[in-house]
């Protein structure tokens, strides 16, 4: 990238005896990190304001009578620095040493046992035993009350990343430090239990945790439990952002999209039938579009907002419950294939509903505590028995010993086997509208958008607009690409009310690709090669729109009925939201 | 025909809270402090559903409660609400099937569960 003004004013620091550019204004971490000089950080996060946590970047400063923290220390013209002598490697040991002083060392139990950032400086600096004992007993304090996220605050060291996360890019502050001193540590508000507090369950904490303190609540257990059990058949099925990050897991290259590979793969770990939930993709978007038709044609409830992602509808209960009217009453992707699978699915195979033990493998934390909504089940029978997030899935495959490149793709179950490009934009920022728009407008027009690619609600923006022309009106849509964004936006919609008549909102920013229950410690980079992935078949494919799938179509004339019709209504529908406590 | 319920907790703040959202599902409502009285109550009436803590007089107390109960009741339901991982760091879940075998309750809830995951376990009794 060009940055030819930024050049002009650059100045010279000397690192380690040689000569380095810096600009002005720029944190000593920053120059360093661009000529490929690496200081250990556990709590530095780019984009956002320093806070000089950890200490763990401390560097020498020639003039300097003490080290310094080199992600919040300004550079200055002429500096000097030292970022390896014997003194600072000292001083980053002994402060790994006074953050495992109360740090549990039950490491082999620990989820981010393998992954672990605090384990693996401590390896690097050479620390074999536990050298301060402090009289504080070192016992977990779990918080398990929560269906989506774990807290364990005796692994937490302070490094504030999810405080940040929560309250700068979310801007959701559920956790905040609480205490003074050594008392001091993340807490929600009261110290309450995260299942009580404002948490919307984003999981977005998890992805920056350096240790073992926010974990997603493990469903493996339940999940091999039920493979195991001969009464029950187990069925699976996997989100499209899925598909494109469990490469991530397994190193293979960033971006591959495993769905076929992934499909065998859950058979051969004992799954009796497998489903692509992109496919219930398309089912969502028929029946999306057809309530925004209906919508506008009543001019009713608008403007009408996205419910598939669960933080997002968590997050209007929590913040705004006067948008709940005009927040669609569509299931998500996830619960209308559990509801098609443990109904209509069941009636096919002649199974007992009960026995069906549904699966779904989600990008999502949010989606564990949606599984659990009384919404989301009829009869007290859930639409989805438990939710497993993509790196539970790898920890499950890998259990299994399954080998994915020693696997043929294959292709997924009837009914949901065929689906349309549209259903695997779901997974990123901006496809629900992209494809929703696709059916709406074929629905209006009875033909196709001139162009299926809508340009403007792509991309990594946090609030995308755009207005499209349909038969007889035009009308103003909005995609909201993290939740962080959302008190902003709402400032616009109060001020232009009628300029808005369709919002997609996603809580995590990116979308499901950078999903709270993705792989860990994602960057920019990255989640643009998950999003490219989802992308492309959109690119080769023929079948593009949800209103061409052959399986759906199929689906409405033999068992569903009418799109937006009574039997749609009551499977694939939740009654209107209303707000919490209120009749 | 009534439904009983009884409460066990020593936190009189935890057994108020709890007398709506039970009430709400038509139970009527019996409260204890103690293990001691718990068992008392359980061994002179009859419950369709005990909710109780695990730590009463001792960190097991709630066990020992589940496993009178359904010596007594095995059609009743008993249901785990508990603060012991917050407290001492240590959960016991039912889908562990070694712990299914000797824990004597139909469902295990973490303190601080909302009123919807209460009611979601306590739904699953059969309605006489």
């Amino acid at each position: 990238m060009p940055r030819s003004r930024e050049e002009t004013i650059m100045f010279e620091i000397t690192v380690n005896g040689r000569v380095v550019d810096a600009n002005p204004e720029e944190t000593i971490l920053s120059a360093l990190n661009r000529v490929g000089i690496t200081v250990p950080t556990l709590c530095d996060m780019r984009g956002l304001t320093p806070t000089g946590a950890c200490r763990l970047c401390v560097v020498e400063i020639e003039g300097c009578d003490t080290l310094a923290p080199a992600c919040s220390t300004i550079v200055q013209e002429g500096m000097v620095i030292a970022t390896h002598t014997p003194k600072v490697i000292r001083a980053r040991k002994m402060i790994l040493e006074l953050l495992l002083s109360n740090h549990p060392d039950d490491c082999t139990f620990c989820a981010r046992s393998e992954d672990c950032e605090l384990r693996r400086l401590a390896a690097e600096y050479g620390i074999r035993e536990r050298f301060f004992r402090t009289n504080r007993e070192v016992t977990p304090r779990l918080d398990l009350s929560c269906p989506a996220i774990v807290r364990d605050a005796s692994k937490c060291i302070l490094c504030g990343k999810c405080v940040r996360v929560c309250q700068e890019i979310q801007k959701v502050s559920a956790i905040g430090f609480v205490g003074r001193g050594s008392e001091t540590e993340v807490s929600q508000v009261f110290r309450n239990s995260l299942n009580v507090s404002d948490c919307i369950h984003c999981g977005q904490c998890i992805l920056v945790c350096p240790t073992g303190a926010l974990t997603e609540k493990d469903s493996t257990q339940p999940v091999l439990q039920a493979l195991s059990d001969p009464e029950r058949f187990p069925v699976v099925q996997f989100a499209p952002a899925v598909s494109v990050t469990l490469a991530e897991e397994f190193q293979l290259k960033p971006g591959t999209d495993l769905s076929g590979v992934l499909t065998a793969a859950l058979r051969r770990i004992g799954f009796r039938a497998v489903f692509e939930t992109a496919a219930a993709a398309d089912l969502t978007v028929l029946e999306e579009a057809q309530e925004l038709k209906e919508r506008l044609e009543s001019g009713t409830g608008l403007p009408m907002f996205t419910s598939c992602s669960p933080a997002w509808v968590r997050y209007a209960e929590k913040f705004y419950p006067e948008l709940l009217p005009n927040v669609s009453t569509c299931k998500s992707p996830q619960a209308m294939l559990g509801a098609v699978v443990k109904s209509i699915y069941a009636e096919r195979k002649k199974l007992d509903p009960c026995r069906i033990y549904s699966v779904a493998v989600m990008p999502c934390t949010a989606k564990k505590f949606e599984a659990e909504r009384p919404e989301m089940a009829r009869g007290g029978l859930p639409d989805v028995d438990a939710v497993l997030t993509t790196r539970e899935l790898a920890s499950l495959l890998r259990m299994f010993g399954i080998r994915l490149a020693d696997l043929q793709a294959e292709r997924a179950d009837a009914p949901f086997d065929i689906r349309s490009t549209a259903g695997k934009l779901f997974g990123g920022s901006g496809g629900v509208m992209e494809s929703t728009l696709r059916t709406l407008y074929h629905m209006l027009a009875k033909k196709e958008l001139k162009t299926l690619k809508i340009e403007p609600v792509r991309g990594m923006d946090g609030i995308k607009e755009m207005r499209i022309k349909l038969p007889g009106r035009e009308i103003g849509v909005a995609v909201i690409n993290g939740i962080g964004n959302m008190p902003d936006f709402l400032k616009r919609l109060k001020l232009r009310p009628d300029q808005y008549q369709f919002i997609e909102v996603m809580a995590c920013p990116g979308g499901c690709v950078a999903g709270g229950g993705q792989p860990l410690l994602p960057d920019l980079d990255r989640i643009k090669l998950r999003m490219h992935a989802l992308q492309t078949p959109d690119q080769n494919e023929s079948l593009r729109t949800a209103h061409h799938n052959e399986a759906v179509l199929e689906l409405y004339r033999t068992a569903l009925g009418e799109v937006g019709g009574e039997r749609a209504r009551q499977l694939l529908h939740v009654p209107p939201m209303k707000q919490e406590g209120k009749p | 025909m009534s439904r009983n319920a009884l409460i066990v907790d020593p936190e009189l703040r935890t057994r108020e809270m709890l007398i709506p959202v039970l009430k709400s599902e038509g139970f009527e409502i019996v409260t204890a402090g103690t293990a001691a009285e718990a068992l008392r109550l359980i061994n002179a009436g009859k419950f369709t559903l005990v909710v109780s803590e695990l730590q009463l007089e001792a960190d097991d107390s709630g066990f020992t409660l589940a496993y009178h109960f359904k010596q007594r009741e095995p059609k009743g339901f008993f249901l785990i609400l508990t603060a012991l991982p917050r407290n001492r760091g240590i959960a016991f879940s039912l889908t562990d099937p070694g712990a299914a075998e000797w824990i004597h309750a139909d469902a295990i809830l973490n303190k601080e569960a909302r009123p919807e995951q209460i009611l979601r376990e306590i739904r699953r009794i059969p309605l006489k």
